[in-house]
């Protein structure tokens, strides 16, 4: 028999997740929608004297996705978070990986297509413009956007990932030690360990080599752009080491 | 069917639930799982089916082991906790949701048992009390028909026709290749289904044997009066008069009284021990 993964166990639990909970996910996508027609009110240019309005898609979208994230993790968590249900959840005879996928897909995708859904019917109703559903379209996926878009994608599942693998490894108040997790995370990545690096390692290095100094360094390079440069590089890197943990994590859950 | 060898179990590094635990079980049996409030009845089950990994040690269920929770091995098992949780939705969907998991599932014996507990299927969970919301499981439980199944508590909750009609219902499903545990405080409730005991005390088990066995060893009796008998090993006041737990010398024929018993092996761990030969 096939533990690792079958089509057929993976269909009946997205079945049962999504039957179990499906009016969370609408009523989180209707909380969505209503959202994305405040963002676009708030952050689009908003004057009924231009026939095309400026849209600012990229903040509605990383704002929104922001949003969705916590909507959807929220209807995952309701899922699992109390001991009963994860009693049921894990009892469940579907191996980790159809458990991980699953909640990957309804995280994920799902997610993705519901933002995507909001969005497309809030700017069309919000500016009653024939066309405004095709200039949607193509702003939101443009060559730029789509760039800025895959690296807020890459946060949100960098993010999600991280939030997960706190929801299992932490027994008691798991939302607030991942919370505190991940802003200590986030300290040490993006400030204690460049700032490190920058003001030990790299002059230490530097002097123990001689391959540069360290005076023509700091004049050639803003400290800022040094620490925040490859912020949002990371996550390409982070993403896959938290989902495999998770796998591992869930794979070795005790209740 | 079930083999714990050297288990040892902690929650955290003051409390430990299990040390050395070696425990076989077989098919064919009820097993009865008696232990005082936080003697580890709900771990040892929790352990059965992978859902707590021993720290040292190894836990083996229906071959595989415990902790890797295959899908293989838990559609062969069906675990009912003490607190379950059901979602908000009609039986039958529930049954439809859950059912195809299990490959042995008989929808035709589940209507049956939520007709012998006069539940109907197009209920709706929310509906329903707890005591009914456990008839319910027990009876999903019951026809997934399962090689193993493992009940924590079941009679809590449960009216008293229920309680008989659970006692009916397990009998009935009892059989040379399944293996039922029991954990429970209503000994009562369930004294004439257990046909083997384990009683869970200071982080071992005290006792592993079956009735009749126990029968063999032991004699139950109500006195007036308690004697000097040294064969008396336990003894408590009662209405009508003390019951008594004495060595069974003479090869009497008496039932077991499992509380009676249970409080014994509570208060004369050594006696049990010498009595049955275990270390």
């Amino acid at each position: 028999m096939n533990n690792i993964f079958s089509i057929k166990r993976f269909a009946l639990l997205v079945r049962k997740l999504w039957l179990e909970n499906y009016l969370l996910y609408i009523g989180s996508f209707i909380v969505l929608v209503a959202f994305d027609f405040f963002i676009l009110y708030q952050s689009n240019a908003w004057d009924r004297k231009y026939t095309q309005p400026n849209f600012d898609t990229t903040s509605a979208f990383v704002i929104s996705l922001g949003v969705s994230a916590i909507f959807f993790l929220l209807a995952y968590f309701r899922t699992i978070n109390t001991h009963t249900k994860q009693l049921a959840y894990f009892t469940q005879p579907t191996s980790t990986l159809e458990k991980l996928v699953s909640s990957f897909l309804f995280l994920v995708p799902v997610m993705l297509i519901g933002f995507g859904a909001a969005l497309a019917i809030s700017i069309p109703v919000m500016h009653s413009m024939h066309d405004s559903f095709y200039h949607t379209t193509t702003t939101l996926f443009s060559k730029y956007e789509v760039s800025t878009m895959k690296e807020a994608i890459l946060v949100f599942l960098t993010l999600q990932s991280l939030i997960l693998l706190g929801m299992h490894t932490f027994k008691r108040y798991a939302i607030v030690k991942t919370s505190i997790a991940i802003i200590i995370l986030f300290i040490l990545f993006f400030y204690a360990l460049p700032g490190l690096t920058f003001n030990w390692i790299l002059p230490i290095e530097g002097f123990r080599s001689c391959g540069y100094n360290t005076i023509d360094f700091l004049k050639n390079h803003e400290y800022e752009q040094l620490v925040y440069k490859d912020i949002l590089f990371l996550p390409n890197y982070l993403v896959y080491i938290c989902w495999f943990a998770l796998y591992f994590k869930m794979k070795e859950k005790q209740l | 069917m079930i083999t714990l060898n050297n288990v040892t179990f902690a929650y955290s590094k003051k409390k430990e639930v299990f040390s050395n635990l070696n425990l076989t079980l077989q098919p064919g049996s009820i097993y009865g799982l008696l232990g005082k409030n936080g003697a580890g009845k709900t771990t040892l089950l929790k352990m059965m089916c992978g859902l707590a990994t021993p720290s040292s040690g190894s836990c083996t269920t229906l071959g595989e082991k415990a902790a890797s929770k295959n899908p293989s091995l838990m559609r062969e098992l069906f675990f009912l906790p003490e607190e379950f949780y059901m979602p908000d939705m009609r039986i039958s969907k529930f049954v439809s949701l859950n059912a195809p998991f299990y490959p042995e599932f008989d929808i035709k014996q589940f209507h049956r048992y939520l007709s012998e507990f006069e539940i109907s299927p197009d209920n709706s969970l929310r509906s329903l009390s707890y005591g009914e919301k456990k008839k319910v499981m027990i009876g999903f439980g019951i026809a997934t028909n399962t090689r193993l199944l493992l009940f924590d508590e079941p009679t809590n909750g449960l009216d008293i026709p229920s309680k008989r009609q659970f006692r009916r219902i397990m009998a009935s499903i009892a059989n040379e290749n399944r293996c039922i545990i029991i954990s429970t405080h209503q000994v009562r409730d369930l004294e004439s289904l257990i046909d083997h005991l384990l009683i869970v005390h200071n982080n071992c088990i005290l006792l592993d044997e079956n009735v009749e066995s126990i029968t063999q060893k032991l004699c139950f009796k109500t006195v007036q009066t308690v004697s000097n008998d040294k064969e008396i090993i336990y003894s408590e006041s009662s209405l009508k008069g003390h019951n008594i737990m004495l060595n069974n010398v003479n090869d009497e024929d008496s039932q077991l009284d499992m509380e009676l018993l249970f409080n014994g092996v509570q208060h004369c761990p050594e006696k049990i021990n010498q009595i049955f030969n275990l270390n």
